[in-house]
């Protein structure tokens, strides 16, 4: 298959069969935007890849196995999501289009600073350290067709496992989407089709935030992100914060949880736990949940934290203990992945 | 206790120095806050928001819940919980917050170029931090590693060699070899994230010493089992490895390529 081929491979799965996946879960919300349908969409998918790969890496199923497990029920989501797309097409306004055309000239700068960054991300390499394990065991697993059980570092069988990983496999879904991708080489993946599409991602989240504080104004929405994208695109003060993650980096599980997930949750959080009425459902705050915990071990913990500070906060709003055992729920996922990481070190 | 309180301490405030390195982000954000907190306080969002990062910066400062979290993910990666604080959302929040009072475009469009200016002062543009850079390969990792990794496999199919067993002297090239290719398999990982076996073990506790024993370090390779170095030695230096059956196939850059060629 052409390169030209893999890469279209790699817009249908991260972004045709994300976005409409995520349809399923937002059946219930009229003014759902395709946007969000994406966004849920990979809280779905990652969560689902995360469920799949810790008893395939248990009971150490070959990658394919998993290859075809994932495709299968990702792909069936992403047509059943279709079709309750195409079922309610009259019903739904397009979004997109609608919102450019009577936009603020900010906007237009956004999109430009956006794409900017964009080009940048795709075109340009940065050489990092840690992919000696986290593209690396891409690699190894498509090589040797295994879920960690060589060594990413040697390439030999791990006399002990890397525990710390094994919880938070992000390396294996690059490797799985790069098989379905028509054997696109994980580094290719990793380095030139995984931080635009994410970063499209991240910005989304933006957008999403920027309408939950600037409702009905799509002047102050275009500046929010404007800024937003300028911001970080000056982040590189330091190499720790989450914008120089972001710009750099977007390939890593705990780059794509410092600048997509994390802030998704947030975003999820003040929207469910935080309001009269939950904006959408708390199966989405789960799935997020889960999503940080494939993504890196920071995830298990800071997710968890996250959710924890809003739900005192809603606890203090509106003292309703049922708000507060949900948001808890929510984060059982990790609590369970964090009593089987301290218990296997 | 107290001393033990200091240290924790001490490493809190590593952790936030870190996080903002040399950049005045900081102060941006304590200026939003402080402007969201005077100006748009009564605003839902707003108090939302600064209810959030108040409690978040409790749990990052005190000393208790900062050790409890170091506890789980390390006292080294302790600024990772500043990823949950979300300071480019609230800047970028007061910023608008400012901006959207001023009713007419061209003062908003003035301003708004002059909060990039102080954005663009207050930090660092990622392209001249040096954070980008171009690759003649697919797989962006850098040139001379492809270069190495072909050098391998062309050298590997022109002797019938089934398995590319190398030994490195540092740790740059052990870093990218397995991205680019990983059907070769490596003495040692990067910062010893695992070894081949205990001869592998011994040469990369030689490369700790200050000088490198170059002799020591042919023979454990082989020993070891590795059919190709990569090594940055020099010329003079060249026949301790060829004396243990080792080639020299070709360089690239400061290193040379061996291939072993006696059994």
């Amino acid at each position: 298959m052409s390169f030209i081929g893999k890469g279209l491979l790699a817009l249908i799965w991260l972004m045709a069969v994300p976005a409409s996946a995520g349809a399923l879960f937002l059946r219930k919300k009229e003014t759902a935007t395709r946007i969000e349908y994406l966004l849920t969409g990979y809280l779905f998918l990652f969560s689902l890849f995360e469920l799949l790969t810790l008893p395939m890496t248990y009971f150490k199923a070959p990658l394919h196995v998993l290859v075809i497990c994932f495709g299968i029920l990702a792909g069936g989501a992403a047509l059943a999501g279709a079709f309750l797309l195409i079922k309610g097409r009259r019903t739904r306004r397009p979004d997109i289009v609608g919102y450019l055309r009577g936009s603020s000239p900010f906007l237009w700068a956004a999109l430009f600073a956006i794409a900017f960054q964009l080009a940048v991300v795709t075109v340009m390499a940065h050489f990092d350290a840690d992919d000696a394990f986290y593209v690396a065991a891409g690699t190894t697993a498509v090589e040797t067709d295994t879920i960690f059980e060589i060594s990413a570092y040697t390439g030999i069988p791990y006399s002990v496992l890397p525990y710390r990983y094994i919880l938070s496999p992000f390396p294996i879904f690059l490797a799985v989407i790069s098989q379905l991708c028509g054997g696109l080489h994980p580094a290719i993946m990793a380095h030139t089709i995984f931080p635009p599409i994410f970063l499209i991602c991240v910005y989304c989240g933006v957008y999403q935030l920027s309408r939950k504080w600037f409702r009905d104004d799509r002047n102050a929405q275009a500046i929010f992100l404007f800024l937003t994208a300028m911001l970080c695109w000056f982040s590189a003060y330091s190499v720790y914060n989450a914008g120089n993650f972001q710009m750099v980096r977007l390939w890593q599980g705990k780059a794509v949880l410092a600048a997509f997930l994390l802030p998704l949750v947030f975003y999820l959080s003040s929207s469910i736990i935080l309001e009269e009425q939950p904006q959408y459902s708390w199966l989405l705050l789960l799935m997020a949940d889960i999503s940080c915990c494939l993504l890196s071990s920071m995830g298990i913990i800071l997710a968890p934290l996250m959710t924890g500070i809003f739900a005192l906060l809603g606890l203090l709003r509106f003292r309703s203990l049922k708000r507060i055992l949900y948001a808890l729920a929510c984060c059982v996922p990790s609590a369970v992945l964090g009593v089987v990481y301290l218990l296997m070190i | 206790m107290g001393i033990h309180m200091k240290t924790v301490l001490e490493w809190i405030g590593l952790s936030w120095k870190w996080y903002w390195g040399d950049g005045y982000y900081q102060y941006l954000l304590l200026a939003a806050v402080l402007y969201l907190f005077i100006c748009h306080r009564k605003e839902h969002h707003v108090r939302q928001t600064l209810a959030f990062c108040a409690c978040l910066l409790l749990v990052f400062l005190f000393p208790l819940t900062a050790r409890c979290i170091s506890f789980c993910i390390g006292e080294k990666v302790y600024w990772r919980v500043l990823w949950l604080l979300p300071a480019i959302p609230v800047v970028a929040l007061a910023a608008t917050e400012f901006l959207r009072g001023r009713h007419s475009r061209l003062v908003q469009t003035v301003l708004l170029l002059c909060c990039c200016g102080v954005i663009a002062l207050s930090g660092k543009d990622m392209l001249s931090a040096g954070n980008f850079t171009r690759t003649n390969n697919r797989m962006k990792v850098p040139d001379d590693i492809a270069h190495i990794a072909n050098t391998l496999q062309e050298a590997a199919a022109k002797d019938g060699i089934q398995e590319i067993r190398v030994m490195t002297d540092d740790d740059y090239p052990v870093t990218y070899l397995r991205v680019y290719d990983p059907s070769i398999k490596q003495g040692y990982g990067r910062r010893m994230g695992g070894v081949m076996n205990h001869a592998c073990y011994r040469v990369y506790r030689l490369l700790l010493k200050p000088k490198l024993h170059y002799r020591k370090f042919a023979r454990l390779s082989k020993k070891g089992g590795c059919n190709f170095i990569v090594i940055r030695v020099p010329e003079k230096k060249m026949k301790k490895i060829e004396r243990y059956g080792y080639v020299k196939i070709g360089k690239v850059g400061s290193y040379s390529i061996f291939e072993l060629k006696e059994s």
